[in-house]
């Protein structure tokens, strides 16, 4: 047998002259030819098309995750990965200068006033604004854009919740009555969830600002491809999974981009972020893992923005179902036994460590040197006081295949373990889909647990009061109420007090007690707050502000 | 044959309806809430957004009353909407689709152009290092990870070398074609953008050719192991001694009876293909089906769960009949015995 086949092969090529067999050997390589060479022709022509750069930039190109992007209505959005395309297109009420996220400076509006009760807030527009369609923005803009969002009750319609009335005061005069003070709310005017839209333009495609709309809208389809913003940019398109484009608004009233167009290319792999990079086939990379980060430090023509995300990674204690984990004494033993600066070698530049629940870049956090370090014997002194000197065991769970920003929710978790069981504590990790570890964790079923609070938007309220006994994140998730101790009592008190305080001295000083008093005897260990690592060609952007919530203004890119 | 064909597809009514059914038990039996994966963290603890959220979605009633509503907008032609998306489920899948059916049909034309040529080559040089060459290749080829060959070949052909262009179905700097299809070579020729085809078919070698390595790989060695059987058969010999050349034997002669099984091969790894190139699609930036079923997975978006596994029940039953129907066009015993209803 196997001597046949080889007489076959070898009969195969003596005798390759006879008519039909020629001719079937041309058709194959004729197809052969020709496939190949188109295929080399192709690539040449698409990598050749790539080589040749133009002169000047016309398209900035953005490599970023599509994650969990939606929809791209600013009404009904309210994803973590939205704001970045939001920003481009539409214009807020205030906004943030630069990079910094400390105070607020005007956008759609060009000045206001606050009433002495914190109440009520008189905002006069800017007449020099128009919507991409040329119109003047007015009064009722606003309106629209407020009311649209309340009533079309997605999950963005919170951000209406504090809002009383709405009334145009002025041919571009509006006011805004709020039911009770919120001192962060100028900074949430900031959200691009809180965007204004032309309401002609809405209207014009089925969007209304009705009590009704929530049956009756049907404009969220049309602004997932066009957009009805006053913003640098106007959308062009979303194909779902491929790019978002954006090209110059000729009416925009501010300065106009030195680009024409931007791409935002959806590519989810740090890796192939970074090879596009590198190649120059994007200008920036947003969503770099701290590894490449790090080996893209030094590189030429390439560098790394690091943008504070001011969320907050922590490990949280439900006080009611492990018995253990009910004393605060056992909750002591775990702050002090984790080696808070040795993870920080984990994570490298993608996090920073955090004194307390509000990260350092928000106003009112505690300094940063008031951070809790590791303390072995502090630890173990702990213990025993719990009665339990040779530590006890407990099932501690965290999102799987979660990156926390750019860092593995795995390694953190491992390295949490191995801390925790020295001091006798001995850590049993439970990995779970990131959808139902946060089910669990909602509904208070998990004796412990890493989860990472981003925020809403940038405030101190979106954060210090949830954290507090009883608000959303200590409540529901860890059991911990103000009736739990007299301590915890105090710090929601605090923390109370602190939101309705409009004096930013006697606010910080309420602010840092309760952070000191929940350092003390609160359920939480405090891991790190999570940065965002941005690579970006220095050969072609000169600068761009960044932002904990947009990432980067793409409108405010300068080019080289 | 068409009673045939007709009585198959009448089998697929109780195949999908038993598929929804088991498919929206499981999705319901996982301990995920789709409010927890839809809504942000503000959001999900407002009670008034909740409730209007699980009002809009249906997912107050029970269970069964949930599939039956299912069902009834399923007979209504109706996939449901997307919990994640907002979209039509039909929408979706008809825009994710053909970048994955683009991708797998351009890896299967690769497959076959690479495989049968190879395992012809291997079954007629059996024993010699030609076939022992062939034969590594294919192992390699079915052993590595497709992930790993994927990473590997984005590093070097497009990020040393630049020979192929980076990730995603067309250059940023490119508009898509007027759509027809959605398959952007198609399309661009239809539209004749002969720059925008080029550009699409240079997207679609690197990842083809990775994921070409394991179909490949299964197919050379399936056409070699299959030519091995034939090869021997007496009417080649009968063939030869009419005076046929080697080659012409070969091709015209062995190579039909030799492809019955290999076909059955390419029908299972094109639905292979069609279900399995998540991994693909997540690093070439590929907006096909296999991204959307891991984000619908993910998100635990229950009507897209159920709308994809439709949509792969449906490929497979159809690439199955494809495969008898050309099983029947390629052997006439089974042309006979379908006409006599034996099967």
């Amino acid at each position: 047998m196997k001597q046949d086949n080889r007489r076959l092969g070898k009969r195969q090529y003596s005798l390759p002259g006879a008519q039909p067999s020629r001719r079937e050997f041309l058709q194959h390589s004729a197809v052969a030819t020709a496939l190949t060479s188109l295929m080399s022709s192709a690539v040449a022509g698409a990598t050749s098309a790539q080589a040749a750069q133009p002169k000047k930039l016309d398209t900035l190109v953005v490599a970023v995750q599509e994650g969990d992007t939606r929809t791209i209505d600013p009404d009904d959005a309210d994803e973590l990965t939205v704001p970045i395309f939001l920003r481009a297109i539409y214009d807020q009420m205030v906004t943030f200068p630069g990079s910094i996220v400390t105070r607020v400076v005007p956008d759609f509006a060009n000045k206001w006033e606050v009433s002495s009760d914190g109440l009520t807030y008189v905002f006069a527009l800017n007449p020099n604004i128009k919507f991409s369609n040329g119109k003047p923005a007015t009064p009722e803009d606003v309106i629209f854009s407020y009311n649209r969002q309340r009533y079309l009750k997605g999950p963005a319609s919170w951000f209406q919740d504090g809002v009383k009335s709405i009334e145009k005061t002025g041919t571009h005069e509006i006011t805004i009555k709020l039911n009770s003070i919120n001192v962060d709310w100028l900074f949430l005017l900031t959200s691009p969830f809180l965007s204004i839209e032309s309401a002609e333009m809405v209207k014009a495609h089925g969007g209304t600002g009705a009590q009704s709309a929530a049956a009756t809208d049907t404009a969220v389809a049309w602004l997932d491809q066009h957009s009805a913003g006053s913003g640098p940019f106007i959308l062009d398109g979303w194909q779902h999974g491929s790019q978002l484009t954006v090209s110059r608004n000729p009416y925009y009233w501010g300065k106009p981009a030195p680009f024409d167009r931007v791409v935002f290319r959806f590519v989810e792999e740090a890796t192939v972020q970074r090879d596009l990079l590198v190649r120059g086939d994007v200008q920036f990379a947003m969503n770099l893992s701290p590894d490449i980060a790090a080996s893209l430090q030094g590189q030429r023509n390439i560098g790394v923005l690091d943008v504070p995300s001011l969320a907050t990674v922590w490990l949280g204690i439900n006080v009611n179902l492990n018995p253990a984990l009910k004393h605060p004494k056992t909750w002591e033993a775990i702050k002090y036994a984790i080696d808070y600066d040795g993870m920080a070698q984990l994570y490298k530049g993608g996090g920073k460590p955090i004194a307390s629940c509000l990260p350092p870049g928000l106003p009112n956090a505690l300094p940063i040197d008031e951070r809790i370090k590791q303390d072995l014997s502090r630890a173990k002194a702990a213990l025993a006081a719990a009665g339990y000197p040779n530590g006890f065991p407990m099932v501690l769970t965290y999102a799987s295949g979660q990156l926390y920003y750019n860092v593995p929710a795995s390694l953190i978790a491992t390295y949490v373990q191995e801390n925790l069981n020295r001091v006798g504590i001995k850590v049993n990790l439970r990995p779970v889909p990131s959808t139902e570890e946060l089910t669990e964790i909602r509904a208070g079923k998990l004796e412990a647990f890493i989860h990472e609070w981003g925020l809403d938007y940038v405030g101190w309220t979106d954060v210090l009061p949830l954290f507090a006994p009883g608000g959303h994140v200590a409540g529901p998730r860890q059991n911990w109420y103000p009736n739990y101790s007299r301590d915890a009592q105090k710090i929601a008190d605090l923390a109370k007090e602190a939101t309705m305080t409009l004096d930013p001295k006697k606010q910080q000083t309420l602010c840092w007690e309760a952070q000191r008093l929940m350092n003390e005897v609160g359920p939480f260990a405090w891991l790190f707050e999570p940065y965002i690592q941005i690579g970006y060609r220095t050969d072609v952007v000169k600068s761009v502000s960044t932002n904990p919530v947009w990432y980067v203004d793409v409108g405010t890119v300068e080019l080289v | 044959m068409i009673t045939y064909v007709s009585r198959r597809l009448g089998l697929l009514v109780p195949i999908l309806v038993g598929i929804t059914f088991i498919t929206f038990m499981v999705s319901r039996a996982i301990p995920t809430d789709p409010v927890v994966a839809a809504l942000g963290q503000q959001a999900a603890d407002h009670p008034n957004i909740v409730a209007a959220y699980r009002a809009q979605w249906g997912l107050n009633e029970s269970l069964l009353i949930q599939y039956l509503i299912y069902m009834k907008n399923l007979f209504h032609g109706n996939l449901g909407q997307s919990i994640y998306t907002h979209r039509p489920v039909a929408e979706d899948l008809l825009s994710y689709m053909p970048a994955t059916i683009e991708l797998a049909g351009f890896t299967i034309l690769l497959s076959v152009f690479i495989s049968v040529p190879l395992g012809v080559l291997a079954a007629v040089k059996r024993g010699t290092v030609v076939d022992l060459l062939v034969r590594l290749l294919t192992l390699i080829g079915v052993a590595m990870p497709i992930f790993w060959l994927a990473l590997a070949g984005l590093e070097l052909f497009y990020f040393h070398m630049g020979i192929v262009p980076g990730p995603g179905r067309l250059s940023p700097l490119l508009n898509p074609p007027p759509r027809v299809t959605g398959l952007f070579t198609i399309d661009s020729l239809l539209a004749r953008q002969w720059g925008t085809f080029n550009n699409a078919l240079a997207h679609l070698i690197l990842p083809s050719l990775i994921l070409a390595t394991w179909t490949a790989g299964t197919l050379t060695r399936m056409t070699r192991t299959s030519m091995l059987a034939v090869l021997p058969q007496g009417y080649l010999n009968t063939a030869r001694s009419k005076g046929a050349s080697e080659l012409y034997t070969i091709l015209r002669h062995a190579l039909p009876n030799a492809l019955i099984p290999v076909v059955t091969i390419v029908g299972l790894v094109f639905g292979d293909l069609l279900t399995g190139v998540i991994l693909i699609e997540t690093l070439f930036s590929w907006p096909g089906i296999g991204r959307y079923a891991y984000e619908a997975a993910i998100y635990a978006d229950f009507p897209a769960i159920i709308g994809i596994t439709l949509v792969f029940g449906v490929t497979y039953s159809l690439v199955n009949l494809g495969v008898d129907v050309v099983y029947a066009r390629l052997d006439p015993r089974i042309r006979t015995a379908m006409a006599l209803g034996r099967r």
